[in-house]
């Protein structure tokens, strides 16, 4: 009997465990300095979830498409965009990027409810 | 035509009717006039449903509305959930949503325009001190109309913003920024002859902040205390909080020494499972310390990775419902 082929494994910054972790804090933090709003945010997640089961070669070309119409008015969302478009080796990053951008947006808005709601804490949740 | 009209609560079943005791006056009158604006039977007994399941005023308010252009067979498809079409919920939510019209509505992604939405429920100790009708009572402090606390904490008309006091005014106006419904959030009984609150109820802090903020993505969150009296206990809210991690929904939590003291707030950013152990990475929104916990140290409530010490538990979890992915 033929064995399968081997199952793919993800690019190393795709495999990373930091992926939604720190190296999304990071991201997050280049892109509040660069004062991206949530919108912008939203709108990536939302541009990117068509690219949902495209293989990776077309993903990467599209993504930088996406980058330069989309978002020449913000250069660190567009560079964030091109780095990572970069990154795709193979068609099982794809989904892991998508799903990055998504966490990416979700994770500043959650963020962003939290600060405020903060302010209904006792000591403004420094407590 | 108009419908004809609903004598009293006569349609209402002894559990709705168990709840509605606990409502003032013009909550029960607000009751009476959905239900005479319910264009049919089934409209009504949805609501009859949801106030049995223990949603206040303000949120039956939105409901209604929310129903009141549906045909039948609409309304009916928004609010059940059947197994089949449902793959992506959990048990509970299926059975929550099988008792709970309005929570099904949500979770198929119906929306309560935050016109509508339900106001925050904000706990009695959070509001002000009202005196009885015959006492002496000085003139509330006015509010301007937007929704940005920081905005009214910063008004120095009359009243200190880092005052106990303050907080609690400014709670209560939020609390009654439902329309014209001020008297319509339902004020808890308190003392010893109090119900506990069902499951799952409690004053939320942060899911009007974060609907608001995530409505965008198609994500509606669910707040909820922990551990306290009538309050799902940690662990069985962590499971559902790990399905929505692996999902990519981050979760918010809020930490503290005891349940119903919330102190702080918290994201749970992802979740990593390696056999039958699980590792949570948690993020401190205002002090930016991140860090890895073992389910184990999580659920034992006696500690976390965190240089505020007394922090040491999960008091307060706002869930995602899962739509839109």
């Amino acid at each position: 009997m033929a064995s399968l082929p081997p199952k793919a494994q993800p690019a190393a910054p795709f495999a990373n465990r930091e992926l939604n972790g720190e190296v999304l804090l990071e991201e997050l933090s280049d892109l509040r300095n660069a004062q991206v709003p949530q919108r912008q945010l939203n709108d990536c997640a939302s541009g990117l979830r068509e690219l949902a089961g495209v293989r990776a070669s077309e993903a990467a070309t599209r993504i930088k498409q996406l980058a330069t119409a989309r978002f020449a008015q913000q250069p660190a969302m567009a560079s964030l965009l091109v780095r990572w478009a970069g990154r795709l080796k193979s068609d099982v990053d794809v989904p892991l990027l998508l799903g990055h951008f998504e966490r990416l947006a979700m994770v500043s808005g959650a963020m962003s409810a939290l600060r405020r709601a903060s302010e209904r804490l006792p000591k403004g949740g420094r407590g | 035509m108009k419908p004809k009209p609903v004598a009293g609560f006569d349609l209402v079943s002894a559990e709705a009717t168990s709840r509605l005791d606990g409502w003032n006056d013009k909550s029960k009158h607000l009751f009476t006039e959905l239900l005479e604006d319910a264009p049919n039977e089934m409209q009504r007994e949805l609501l009859n449903r949801a106030v049995a399941a223990g949603h206040s005023a303000a949120e039956l308010h939105a409901f209604a509305d929310a129903l009141r252009g549906l045909s039948d067979g609409e309304a009916f498809d928004k609010c059940t959930i059947g197994l089949d079409s449902a793959p992506g919920y959990t048990m509970s939510q299926l059975l929550k949503a099988e008792a709970d019209p309005l929570f099904a509505f949500t979770l198929k992604g119906g929306e309560l325009s935050p016109a509508e939405e339900a106001a925050p429920k904000i706990p009695d100790s959070h509001l002000p001190y009202v005196p009885p009708p015959s006492a002496p009572r000085s003139e509330r402090p006015k509010f301007d109309g937007t929704s940005d606390t920081k905005v009214r904490a910063n008004r120095p008309a009359g009243f200190d913003a880092k005052d106990d006091g303050a907080l609690k005014r400014t709670a209560a106006a939020h609390a009654r920024e439902l329309g014209a419904s001020v008297d319509a959030v339902p004020r808890p009984q308190s003392g010893p002859q109090a119900a506990l609150p069902p499951p799952g109820s409690g004053p939320a802090i942060v899911q009007d902040l974060l609907n608001e903020a995530l409505h965008a993505l198609g994500v509606t969150y669910r707040e909820q205390g922990v551990d306290g009296a009538g309050q799902a206990k940690l662990e069985e809210v962590m499971s559902q909080a790990a399905q929505a991690l692996q999902r990519g929904m981050p979760v918010a939590v809020a930490l503290g020494p005891q349940p119903g003291q919330d102190r702080r707030f918290a994201l749970f950013l992802q979740v990593q499972q390696s056999g039958k152990s699980r590792a949570y990475q948690l993020y401190d929104v205002l002090s930016q310390e991140i860090a890895w916990i073992n389910e184990g140290d999580l659920l034992a409530r006696t500690e976390l990775p965190f240089s505020s010490k007394q922090n040491r538990r999960v008091t307060r979890i706002a869930l995602p419902l899962l739509k839109g992915f």
